[in-house]
């Protein structure tokens, strides 16, 4: 394999050039320093085996944005192909292109080189100055295992490698060592496994501890079971002692009931008998006490009430007046009564009198006398008057309308005469018409007159039937009186009844007056009639004048007669008037009459006398009845004062001066303080009789209880309650002692046996041997009871021993730990089995391959150094377990290599590495780049080598890269490409 | 419904035992790896008062002998006082790892305990209600092994009892894996007339026959990266017709194995992104500990920088492990196994030929005496089988590859 030719599109301050390589297999690259050498040799590393981004980057030309180019390869198998690489193109994959056109990928590459690396490549395939003087600088005992190393894979990487492995192993583990990881780690296990065996050893004690606890538990059971006795014989002891006492009160009991008399025969309940005995006569004696008290305070009261009962006289008689009592109280009452109506009946009258008002007064009343025709009397007076007043007024009236008629008419009159034909005419006129209507005028003037007659007829029987009446009246009137005048005997009614009468008559003959005056007036107007006739016109014309001239003279004629009428009507009236005058001055007579006779009525007006005659009437009737209930109270007062004085005669003179009443009362208090004693005196002789008897009840039993007491003493065979007492005390001490006895005894016997009682009772025990016993007890039990809290305390212990036990997890726990540790340490031991085999491997492999190759390579290597040496060395020996490379002169003398010279441990090196690459490289035939490494070479061993070299570029392509002008001397000029000038052609 | 028995059936509870492949777990998780055991008994207990079965069943390995603790005892003490306290029967045998010889430190269960006392098979008469119910079989291992065949002297016995119920703690004869003690042919046990055969020792849980019922329950709580998935007993109703089998799981903490393939996940954000997808996926009803496998064919940054992974694992587990049921990454492989595909490009390389030569040639014990035989390093170590020593080589060689390899 050649490179042809090598185009740099950019790369570090290569841009755009060409280097020609095809000239020769063996080339001379001359650059001085600085000139591109090693960047040229980068690019050709890049190309063919690429290189990493960073390192990429490095190499990116400053002046050119493209990173790449291509190297043309001649390979023997298949001939010239391209591979170019670019920065930036699929990610610094390289493509090649073969002659045949096709284009191929990195993996095609690869395998082409045969799976070559860059560092393997450098290692094996190229040198410098720098690898021979990293020679020098290391340790001469390293310097054979260096070239070894770079004999075997072409690089110290085995080396380095190996070395790697080493550490890791010494970290992780050395045999006697204290501080690798697995060593540690085996310390912590062991220290654990100490922890462990403790734990188990402890668990171990687990059944043990559990026996030993109930060993314990029984042991103490016997303890307590001992100290419950020795307790108990304690307590038996302070019994005794507590006992001692007791013991020797009951002997005193003992002694106490010997003296104590043997008669014991009592009652039962004997005291309690006589108690109750005597208890219930008391109450009855007290009793009888009582009675006796009383029957002697009733008899006194009795003598006492029945002394005063017959002293006391006047008790009848007050009871006969106090029967009168209620009559006396009516009377009085009625009295009351009177009195008050007569104060009534005064006061009406006085009312009375002064309504009316006519100056009389009470005195002149009770003189009063009304006799019973007065109130006709001066009924009719009072008629009288208004009828008298009445026809004045009707006469003044009828006066005044015929005054004024009469004037009237007079006034017509003249008016008439004034407007009347004269007489003459008048005659003539009339003497025709008088004819014509003397017949028709006469004719009508006689009806006129028939008419009226009737009238007058009419009027003439009315008044006869009126006057007859009248006169009747009078006559019956008349009568009346006389009979009341024959029968009273009063003598004012004989001139009433004759007055009567006499108006009677005068009335009747005034009516036969006016009659006669009638019948006359009918006879007037009863007279003849005369008639008349003339023409018409004449009588017309006539007629108009004399109906004219009639007509004012019937007109005068009218008012004449009116006149006339009025005049006779005048005349009537003077009569009525004087008729009237008549009546007024006989109504005034009888009036003075009445005056005369009750002079008050001049006070009142004629037409209020019938009234005053009622209201007198009622006042005389008030005044009798006043009259008649005073007369009552007179007749009642006297009753009333008859009765008191009987009444005061029977009261003290104390008394005397209340009223009746209340001496009354005094006088009923006294009849029936009487009646009470009377009462009080038959209730004493009922108590006395009573008294008797419950006394007589008392005393029989009293008897009795007193027998049972006197039977009680008979039994217990003593005859008085003192002795019966006595024998009851002593009876009780006898008791008391049994009890106090008892008592002991039944408090003990429920502590001690009986057996045992009766023993100590018989003999009593010391004291002081008790207490003695006692504290010898105590003192054991005190010991049992410390050693019973030494065992609990134990067992306490163990329990909680055993509790922790049970709970703890620190085995368990530890185990755990420790099967962790353990596996790490395992994990480690793997780490540490993979690293021991590859070390161990790796040595086998060096060992294997070192019999391979390095006898091979060591010949090539005596042969090149051989040559470069001049001969002076003739054998090169591998290096032996702990012995470096060594080589051998011609005289057989042999040198280490560190032994060697600085110059001759380099040509060491170059024939090793030209051997390797011979002998590693038979099929594939890189190309040899050799940078400048021979500046330690003199001109004679730089010639020598150039020779081997020049010999060895038959078989590879070598690449030799220099600074040196004597280097470059040595090359014919077509071999060598001078960088220099091809920069300054660029 | 009065020939009905119900019962639950376990085995080997191993009170105590080691948890194995456990090394840098942080305390809390210790901590309930520590107390996961007795929790599973717990359960036990609490299933078997739930259920309120007749009697509980346990064919034998209660604890390892030779590490045996007290506590481990009292809990199981404690757990049988509540089992009396809800009048429930335990009968029990000792198994190969709690023989009876090697018992040093017994502590008295309470009386509704029946253990048999020897090798000698026996019966317990279980009565209900004054009756007898079930006869149950069995026997106990006397000393660390029995090699014979000890169904052989299995017999019913009264058969006027309705159920017959048998205890073996031992293995089929053609099972290799495990150390095979009482060994028996499946169907010496089918014949023998028993109406349940309550096995143990096998911690894998797997019904042998289905009528009679032949079953090993396996452990209750799984202690290493094989025991893998639900543990627990078996809860057992037997009639006259037949039987019914429910699962109870009763563990404290899974052991789960996650294998990922991640040569698509390129970045740390990526292959997390996976792992917390995979392990929500996974998340079960019980903490976790996960054994890791992670597997790439290509060669990525991720790979190549082991403690990235590391860091990754330890930000996952920092998430998981606060949860109730948490889940921990107890352990990280790494199977780079693209370095065997890459071989093929150093054949240049003689030194590596070589090297591989030397990888696949002898065995490597001898030159890991230095440890495995070091005087103190011994007795904690536990000797590399030839399978760990063929992948003990084969991560030398990777290492070598990885470091070797520029």
């Amino acid at each position: 394999m050649k490179l042809k030719e090598a185009k740099i599109y950019g790369f570090g301050k290569w841009v755009d050039y060409t280097i020609d390589f095809s000239n020769d297999s063996f080339v001379c690259v001359y650059g001085e320093n600085e000139s591109g050498k090693s960047t040229l040799q980068r690019f050709i590393s890049f190309v063919l085996f690429g290189l990493p981004p960073k390192q990429r980057n490095y190499y990116v030309p400053k002046t050119s944005s493209k990173m790449g180019g291509r190297i043309t390869i001649i390979d023997a198998e298949i001939g010239e192909y391209v591979v170019e690489r670019i920065d930036g193109n699929r990610n610094g994959a390289a493509i090649c292109y073969t002659q045949d056109g096709l284009e191929h990928d990195e993996n095609w590459l690869k395998k082409r080189l045969n799976g070559m690396s860059a560092s393997i490549y450098e290692s094996i395939y190229s040198f410098d100055a720098a690898d021979l003087s990293a020679i020098q600088m290391m340790k001469q005992d390293d310097i054979g295992e260096v070239l070894l190393g770079i004999g075997l894979t072409g690089s110290t990487h085995i080396h380095t490698v190996e070395k790697q492995l080493d550490t890791k192993i010494g970290e992780l583990f050395k045999p006697f060592g204290t501080k690798p990881k697995m060593n540690v780690q085996l310390k912590q296990l062991d220290e654990l496994a100490k922890d462990i065996q403790k734990y188990k050893q402890e668990e171990s004690t687990y059944v043990e501890k559990t026996e030993h606890l109930a060993t314990l538990k029984s042991e103490k059971e016997q303890l307590q079971t001992t100290l419950r006795e020795k307790k108990e014989i304690i307590l038996q002891l302070e019994k005794k002692l507590q006992a001692i006492p007791y013991l020797r009160e009951l002997n005193s009991y003992s002694e106490q009931i010997k003296d104590l008399p043997s008669d014991r025969s009592f009652p039962e309940n004997g005291l309690s008998r006589l108690a109750s005995l005597n208890e219930k006569i008391l109450p009855l004696q007290s009793e009888m006490a009582i009675l006796k008290q009383d029957d002697e305070k009733y008899v006194n009261e009795r003598t006492q009430i029945e002394s005063e009962l017959i002293s006391d006289s006047d008790g009848k008689d007050a009871q006969k007046l106090l029967a009168q009592k209620q009559t006396f109280l009516n009377q009085k009452h009625q009295l009351n009564k009177l009195n008050e109506e007569i104060k009534q009946h005064d006061l009406k009258i006085k009312n009375q009198l002064n309504n009316i008002n006519i100056g009389l007064t009470n005195a002149q009343i009770e003189t009063l006398q009304l006799p019973f025709h007065i109130e006709k009397k001066w009924n009719d007076l009072k008629n009288n008057q208004v009828k008298l007043d009445m026809e004045l007024e009707q006469l003044a009236e009828e006066e005044q309308e015929m005054k004024s008629k009469k004037a009237y008419l007079q006034d017509e009159l003249n008016k008439c005469k004034e407007n009347r034909l004269s007489v003459k005419e008048r005659s003539d006129f009339d003497e025709k018409i008088k004819k014509h209507h003397e017949t028709a005028f006469l004719t009508k003037l006689d009806q006129d007159t028939k008419q009226k007659r009737g009238k007058w007829k009419k009027k003439q029987v009315t008044i006869e039937k009126r006057s007859q009446n009248v006169l009747l009246t009078s006559f019956v009137l008349m009568a009346i009186f006389l009979a009341i005048h024959f029968i009273a005997n009063t003598n004012n009614l004989i001139y009433v009844a004759i007055l009567i009468f006499v108006i009677g008559i005068i009335y009747w003959s005034r009516g036969k007056i006016l009659i006669k005056n009638i019948d006359e007036l009918i006879r007037e107007t009863n007279e003849g009639l005369k008639s008349f006739s003339f023409t018409d016109a004449e009588i017309e014309e006539a007629n108009y004048f004399i109906s004219k001239d009639d007509d004012l003279k019937n007109n005068e004629r009218l008012i004449i007669d009116q006149l006339r009428n009025i005049d006779i009507q005048l005349l009537q009236f003077h009569e009525k008037k004087e008729s009237w005058s008549y009546k007024k001055n006989r109504l005034q007579e009888q009036i003075e009459e009445q005056y005369q006779l009750y002079p008050f009525l001049r006070e009142v007006e004629i037409t209020f006398w019938p009234e005053l005659f009622h209201t007198l009437k009622n006042l005389l009737a008030l005044h009798h009845d006043r009259e008649d209930r005073k007369s009552d109270a007179a007749s009642l007062t006297e009753k009333q004062n008859q009765f008191s004085q009987k009444v005061s005669r029977l009261i003290n003179e104390t008394e005397k001066n209340q009223s009746t009443e209340q001496q009354l009362h005094f006088l009923q208090q006294k009849v029936k303080a009487m009646k009470d004693k009377q009462t009080r005196l038959s209730q004493l002789s009922d108590l006395l009789h009573e008294n008797k008897e419950r006394q007589q009840h008392l005393v029989e039993n009293i008897n009795t209880y007193q027998n049972k007491i006197k039977q009680l003493y008979h039994m217990a065979n003593v005859n008085d309650e003192e002795s019966f007492y006595k024998k009851a005390n002593d009876l009780e001490r006898f008791e008391q002692l049994q009890i106090s006895i008892n008592k002991i005894n039944a408090q003990f016997l429920s502590i001690f046996k009986s057996e045992e009682w009766n023993h100590l009772i018989h003999s009593i025990p010391k004291e002081s041997v008790l207490e003695m016993e006692i504290q010898n007890n105590k003192a054991d039990i005190e010991k049992i009871e410390n050693k019973i809290e030494n065992i609990r305390q134990q067992i306490a212990d163990f329990h909680a021993d055993l509790l922790r036990m049970e709970t703890s997890e620190d085995y368990s726990r530890a185990m755990y730990q420790f099967d962790l540790e353990k596996n790490k340490l395992n994990d480690m031991a793997r780490e540490w089995a993979v690293l021991k085999t590859a070390k161990e491997t790796l040595n086998e492999t060096k060992r294997c391959y070192r019999n391979k190759y390095l006898n091979r390579v060591i010949d090539r290597t005596t042969v090149y150094f051989k040559e470069l040496t001049g001969g002076r060395y003739m054998h090169v020996y591998i290096p032996e377990e702990n012995m470096p490379f060594l080589v051998e002169t011609t005289d057989h003398i042999r040198y280490r290599v560190n032994e060697l010279s600085q110059g001759t441990i380099n040509q060491l090196y170059v024939s090793l590495r030209l051997a390797i690459s011979e002998v590693m490289n038979e099929e594939k035939h890189f190309p040899f780049i050799i940078d400048d490494a021979f500046v330690h070479f003199d001109s004679v061993r730089t010639s020598r080598i150039l020779k081997i070299l020049q010999k060895q570029s038959s078989r590879q392509q070598i690449i030799l890269f220099t600074c040196k002008q004597e280097i470059l001397d040595c090359f014919n000029s077509e071999n060598v490409i001078e960088l220099k000038k091809m920069v300054s052609n660029v | 419904m009065t020939n009905k028995l119900t019962f639950i059936h376990a085995a080997d509870l191993h009170l105590d035992s080691p948890f194995k492949g456990l090394a840098n777990i942080p305390e809390h998780i210790f901590s309930d790896v520590l107390e996961s055991i007795y929790g599973a008994l717990d359960r036990l207990v609490q299933a078997a008062i739930d259920k309120k079965v007749d009697f509980v069943l346990l064919a034998g390995d209660l604890f390892d002998n030779e590490r045996r603790s007290l506590k481990a005892q009292i809990a199981l003490r404690n757990a049988f006082e509540k089992l009396k306290d809800h009048g429930i029967h335990v009968y029990l045998s000792y198994g190969n790892h709690d023989n009876i010889n090697c018992n040093i430190h017994p502590v008295k269960y309470p009386d509704n305990v029946y253990s048999f006392p020897d090798e000698q098979v026996r019966s317990f008469i279980f009565q209900k209600n004054g009756q007898p119910k079930a006869a149950i079989y069995g026997f106990s291992y006397e000393n660390q092994a029995v090699l014979t065949n000890k169904s052989y002297e299995y017999e019913v016995g009264d058969p006027s009892i309705p159920f017959h119920i048998a205890m073996l703690h031992g293995s089929l004869s053609s099972n290799t894996e495990h150390d095979t003690y009482a060994p028996f042919q499946l169907n010496d046990l089918a014949n023998k007339k028993m109406d349940y055969w309550a096995l143990g020792h096998i911690h894998k849980r797997s019904i042998l026959k289905e009528d009679p019922p032949i079953v090993y329950p396996g452990n209750i709580q799984g202690r290493h990266r094989k025991e893998l998935g639900e543990k627990g007993c078996y809860h057992v109703v037997l009639t006259e017709t037949g039987s019914t089998l429910t699962f109870l799981p009763l563990q404290s903490i899974i052991f789960n194995n996650i294998i990922l393939d991640v040569s698509n996940y390129k970045s740390v954000d990526q292959l997390e992104n996976l792992l917390k997808k995979h392990i929500n996926e996974h998340l079960k009803n019980s903490p976790q500990l996960i054994d890791l496998t992670l597997q790439s064919k290509e060669e990525h940054l991720i790979m190549q920088n082991d403690f990235l992974i590391e860091d990754l694992i330890d930000i996952v587990n920092d998430h998981y492990t606060k949860q109730k049921n948490w889940l921990y990454i107890y352990k990280i492989n790494i199977d780079k196994q693209y370095i065997h595909n890459e071989n093929k490009f150093f054949n240049n390389d003689i030194f590596l030929d070589e090297l591989t030569k030397q990888i696949n040639g002898e065995s490597i014990s001898s030159q890991l005496s230095d440890l495995y035989q070091h005087r103190q390093a011994r007795k904690y170590l536990e000797a590399l089988s030839d399978e760990e020593q063929e992948k003990v080589k084969q991560d030398a060689y990777q290492l070598l590859m990885e470091t070797l390899l520029p």
